[in-house]
């Protein structure tokens, strides 16, 4: 029980806290309000409509941008439209519940977005910033989030993502189903990014504004017309994408590290994120390590098929309890486990077709297999599979496995022979 | 040429239906009842054909007796006649009917030798055999089974796998005696424990060398191939086995009886598992097998050679592009 005077005193320092954060949040709030107030006339909610039932197959969120009426959207939101045109149409809902048709003009699959024309010429476009921000900056993710409404959501700027393949701005705050394609505010209404994806607990991710920007300019060249068909650009910027990031990976031999008895692939890119755990222990017969390395992000084709991953993994065992013939039955049950984070449906792409060989290099011997798939309606684009264990020693092994989507086949002979070079016994 | 004192009837298959002895002539053959030879065949008619003394040459002379099919000749080369003379070996042919004419010269196959299954199979039932083969099929299972587990408890989780795969065997066992005591009034438990045991050792030698073949070979179609031939033989001698304690039936009948069967599972089994392999999954297939053998026996290819290889399952991905486009 504390002593009415001390009560006294601590209300009193409570109150001064209180009135000191009081000024700063009542400013925030009056920010977001007035954010909302300014944009909500030019964000929208974008309904993917089946057409012979006429109901929403899926929803997102849009804003128009530049003077021509244009919608700025996740490409994921109209996905459907870019793969089936004749079962599908978009429809845009404005803040007051009017509603407008739009098609797409142009697309960024690697970085999620769409470009819809609408005819609403004179439409309220809202600006893209154009001073870099800072760190821990306001901004304001507006969307519909779950079809309930146009919502506004605080959060603030935490940068570009320095590891990923696909450039994104880390956003704290919360974005939700349905905010897909809506803008990310800076408290003077410019659009610093546009909502994308989620990692859960605030952690989300933004487009940043230069590759708005990038489509406008597309759109806007004078010879410019939409495709009928999204199916050959789709293939061509997963194309040009692979091509570009396997440029840089293939530029140099494979950086190696050791992890005993082995030399290794290391961080083959600055991309990649990798991750190391041990299993040591009494009660165990062997001793194992991981080493697995993987793309933090993916690239969304259709709503049942991803790719744009690369991921690899190294198992090493070693064993000093087990004979030969124990060793190699756990080696063999370490070689079966699948590998590959691959979710694409029997539409989209073939079954897996595989190839297995003993290979000889630099006085290591290995059991090699590769696995192939193809992209049906993508062609040149397929998803790989390389596996090796090394063997010939009863006692140590190290199973490595290289999996990537969405690449050619070249580009997946040349980064194997790389990989399965970086291979070997340690010195 | 010597004289015709036999005359064969043969069917359609020119095997010897019945056998009749030229002890007096004339006779008639033919499906009537007032014929000395009766025919069961619906293309003959009731007094068809007519056997005789040829007065000119003592020998014998077949007579058509103005049959609805006629009298056929067949050698030297087949044509219709109304009357015939015979010699040893002469062959007739009336409605669907074979007739041979033999002689005391006539020649006839050499015997068969006798065989000695009966003793075989006293032998396989004695447990001075029995037992050491089943022993033997235990160990080997134990042995594997033990090589195979790399768990802490590696002993008790081999014993328990063993059982759990013998389990089966005495199954297969207990059914195959239930028909031995129904078929041959005798149970023969020991025999068939015996045949079910060589049987899984032989199974568990070719599934070692399969995974062998596996690890070392780049063809896993040949090792398939090697693989299920070598099970359905196994399976045909293991069937083969227990018929053979079981039934009297001749031995190429038990073979045919254990192949045709063999093959029609082992077939469903390969079928089966190629059904299973050619189903849509997002998880790659590949024989995940790995062998301890000394780096310095391995011979591998290049990586450029491997790389190369690449190009193969491509053009197969490609073409499944194609099938299914």
């Amino acid at each position: 029980m504390l002593r009415p005077a001390v009560r006294g005193l601590v209300l009193l320092v409570v109150c001064v806290c209180l009135s000191l954060f009081a000024p700063s949040r009542a400013a925030a709030e009056d920010d977001a309000q007035a954010v909302f107030a300014m944009a909500a006339d030019s964000i929208l909610q974008i309904r993917v409509v089946e057409t012979s039932s006429g109901a929403k197959a899926l929803i997102g969120s849009g804003f128009f941008v530049g003077p021509a009426g244009r919608v700025v959207t996740n490409y994921h939101v109209v996905s459907k439209l870019a793969h089936d045109p004749g079962r599908y149409r978009i429809e845009c809902a404005r803040h007051d519940g009017t509603t407008f048709a739009a098609t797409i003009d142009a697309i960024d699959v690697v970085h999620d977005l769409a470009l819809l024309r609408s005819g609403q010429t004179g439409a309220p476009a809202l600006p893209l910033v154009e001073t870099a921000l800072r760190q821990g900056a306001r901004l304001y993710s507006l969307g519909h989030p779950h079809d309930l409404g146009l919502t506004i959501v605080e959060g603030t700027f935490n940068g570009r993502l320095d590891h990923s393949l696909y450039d994104k701005i880390h956003f704290t705050g919360s974005i939700n189903p349905g905010m897909s394609g809506g803008p990310a505010l800076t408290a003077g209404g410019e659009v610093a990014g546009v909502n994308v994806r989620t990692a859960g607990n605030q952690v989300s991710f933004l487009v940043p504004v230069d590759r708005v920007r990038a489509l406008l300019e597309v759109v806007s060249a004078p010879a410019f017309a939409p495709p009928a068909d999204f199916l050959p650009e789709i293939r061509r910027q997963l194309l040009a994408n692979q091509d570009a990031y396997f440029a840089a990976l293939l530029a140099a031999p494979l950086p190696t590290s050791e992890i005993a008895p082995f030399t290794l692939p290391g961080r083959i890119a600055p991309f990649v994120r990798c991750w190391a755990d041990a299993e040591r222990g009494d009660g165990l017969a062997h001793e194992s390590v991981d080493h697995t390395c993987s793309t933090d992000d993916y690239v969304f084709i259709g709503s049942d098929q991803v790719s744009g991953i690369l991921e690899y993994q190294h198992h090493v065992v070693t064993s000093q309890k087990l004979n030969r013939f124990q060793f190699f039955q756990l080696y063999s049950d370490l070689f079966a486990e699948p590998y590959g984070a691959f979710t694409s449906s029997e539409d989209e792409v073939t079954p897996f077709r595989c190839e297995s060989s003993l290979v000889h290099h630099d006085a290591t011997e290995l059991k090699a297999v590769t696995c192939l798939r193809a992209y049906k309606k993508l062609p040149d684009l397929y998803d790989f599979v390389l596996r090796a264990a090394v063997v010939g020693r009863p006692d140590a092994g190290v199973e490595s496995s290289l999996a990537l989507s969405g690449v050619t086949v070249e580009n997946a002979k040349r980064l194997a022979r790389r990989y399965l070079e970086a291979i070997s016994w340690a010195r | 040429m010597g004289a015709v004192t036999w005359l064969e009837i043969l069917d359609r298959r020119e095997r010897v239906a019945q056998r009749v002895r030229l002890d007096r002539l004339p006779i008639e053959i033919g499906r009537g009842y007032a014929c000395d030879v009766i025919l069961d065949d619906s293309h003959v008619s009731a007094r068809h054909l007519r056997l005789a003394l040829d007065p000119d040459t003592g020998g014998v002379l077949a007579e058509d007796l103005g049959s609805t099919n006629g009298l056929h000749r067949l050698d030297p080369e087949a044509a219709r006649v109304a009357r015939v003379a015979l010699a040893p070996g002469t062959r007739l042919r009336i409605g669907r009917t074979i007739v041979r004419a033999c002689g005391p010269a006539t020649e006839v196959a050499p015997a068969v030798r006798e065989r000695r299954d009966a003793d075989r199979r006293r032998l396989l039932a004695s447990p001075a055999l029995a037992v050491p083969v089943i022993a033997a099929a235990v160990g080997l299972l134990f042995g594997m089974r033990y090589l195979a587990s790399y768990e802490a408890t590696a002993v008790a989780d081999s014993l328990h796998g063993s059982v759990l795969m013998l389990a089966p065997v005495a199954a297969w066992t207990v059914a195959w005696a239930l028909v031995s005591r129904m078929v041959a009034q005798r149970w023969l438990l020991l025999a068939h424990a015996a045949n079910a045991c060589a049987f899984l050792a032989a199974f568990l030698l070719v599934g070692a060398a399969s995974e062998y073949g596996t690890f070392l070979l780049s063809s896993q179609r040949a090792v398939a191939i090697a693989g299920w031939t070598a099970l359905g033989a196994l399976v045909a001698a293991l069937l083969n086995a227990h018929v053979a304690l079981v039934s009297s039936r001749p031995r190429s009948q038990r073979w045919l009886a254990g192949g045709a069967l063999a093959i029609a599972l082992v077939a469903t089994s390969a079928y089966l598992v190629h059904w299973e392999d050619g189903r849509f999954s997002n998880r790659a297939r590949y024989p995940a097998v790995l062998k301890p053998v000394p780096g310095r026996w391995l011979g591998g290819e290049s990586i450029d050679d491997f790389v190369a290889g690449i190009d193969g399952v491509k053009r197969e991905v490609d073409a499944l592009v194609d099938d299914q486009g």
